[in-house]
């Protein structure tokens, strides 16, 4: 019995579970990496980020393309794509973590808010826990905009970099996150 | 041969070489509109294809060496990019909750589409994103109209 009216209080309750999540989307998110060596600058930006972020229990997930990143030179971006990210077998970037220092009834009002962002970052088809802070601006309309900067070191991805170039690409990249969400209805 | 005429022939070998790597690493990106047409399909059959099989639609629409695409379909939304940003024109992918999205240079999308159009658009296919999480959508770039 006692089963019964958990279950039954569990679909009754799910409902109301689930109209409490306030979740915010993007999908024409950016993300830029840039690597500077007395050699040369190297940088390339991604604007087709798709991320979701459940504000109320802080998940978040964010997923690119590898082929999304656009270089100003063509020759970077096949060398990017053909000898480093390996595009082709490892097509996708992913991060899935949690964000921390800001509540969903927070983001409803207009403010700033310092959050730090942990997960898992998957790039190259290796996995690695990062760490980030970050800034989150709400509009109050439904509009959230957020920031992060962090460093990513190819090593660290198996990303092989050939000799005959080392010295034009950085050990660590600075990475930029910028995402503008919207609330999803 | 004379010592003098094979270092002659050297320095000339070097300097088109160097030519030719400054030229190669300066190349800027292929102009979309005047590359072949890989594949030419329907917005609805694009996502469907992705669907059911998202290495092998990768493979076909996306290709190992950049490969231009065009994509027929009906305008869903227009989106217009902040400042310099792209603009975004939103085919009906059949799917409410995916599209399949063209990313076009600011202010290259023509006056004349609207919401409810039937366009062609050429662009290059970078792949499908998409999870039980995030919203799933086909995403091309650099896109020109063709119609």
């Amino acid at each position: 019995m006692n089963t019964l009216k958990t279950i039954t209080l569990s679909i009754a309750i799910l409902p109301l579970t689930m109209a409490a999540q306030e979740r915010y989307m993007t999908r024409n998110g950016h993300i830029d990496f840039h690597s500077s060596t007395p050699i040369e600058d190297i940088h390339a930006d991604n604007d087709k980020v798709s991320s979701v972020w459940d504000a109320t229990s802080g998940a978040i997930e964010f997923a690119v393309l590898v082929k999304s990143f656009t270089f100003e030179k063509a020759l970077m971006q096949e060398h990017f794509n053909e000898n480093y990210m390996e595009s082709n077998k490892f097509p996708k970037a992913s991060f899935k973590g949690t964000v921390a220092g800001v509540t969903a009834d927070q983001l409803a009002k207009e403010g700033s808010y310092p959050v730090t962002v942990e997960g898992t970052l998957n790039i190259h088809g290796v996995d690695r826990p990062v760490k980030s802070m970050g800034m989150v601006k709400s509009d109050g309309k439904g509009g959230v905009r957020a920031e992060s900067k962090f460093q990513v070191n190819p090593t660290d991805y198996d990303i092989k970099i050939p000799g005959a170039v080392r010295k034009n690409i950085a050990e660590s990249l600075d990475v930029s996150v910028r995402m503008d969400y919207t609330k999803m209805k | 041969m004379n010592r003098k005429r094979i270092i002659l022939i050297g320095l000339i070998a070097v300097a088109i070489g160097a030519a030719y790597g400054l030229k190669e690493y300066m190349r800027g990106h292929a102009d979309v509109e005047g590359m072949e047409v890989a594949h030419a399909v329907d917005a609805q059959q694009l996502l469907a294809d992705f669907m059911a099989d998202e290495s092998a639609a990768t493979a076909n629409y996306v290709g190992v060496k950049e490969q231009a695409i065009v994509v027929k379909g009906l305008i869903k939304g227009i989106e217009k990019g902040a400042g310099d940003a792209a603009d975004n024109v939103l085919l009906d992918s059949g799917d409410d909750f995916a599209d399949v999205i063209c990313e076009f240079k600011k202010g290259t999308v023509p006056g004349s589409w609207q919401p409810g159009s039937i366009v062609a658009v050429k662009g290059i296919c970078t792949g499908y994103l998409g999870s039980e999480m995030l919203p799933g959508n086909v995403i091309l770039q650099r896109c020109v109209a063709v119609e």
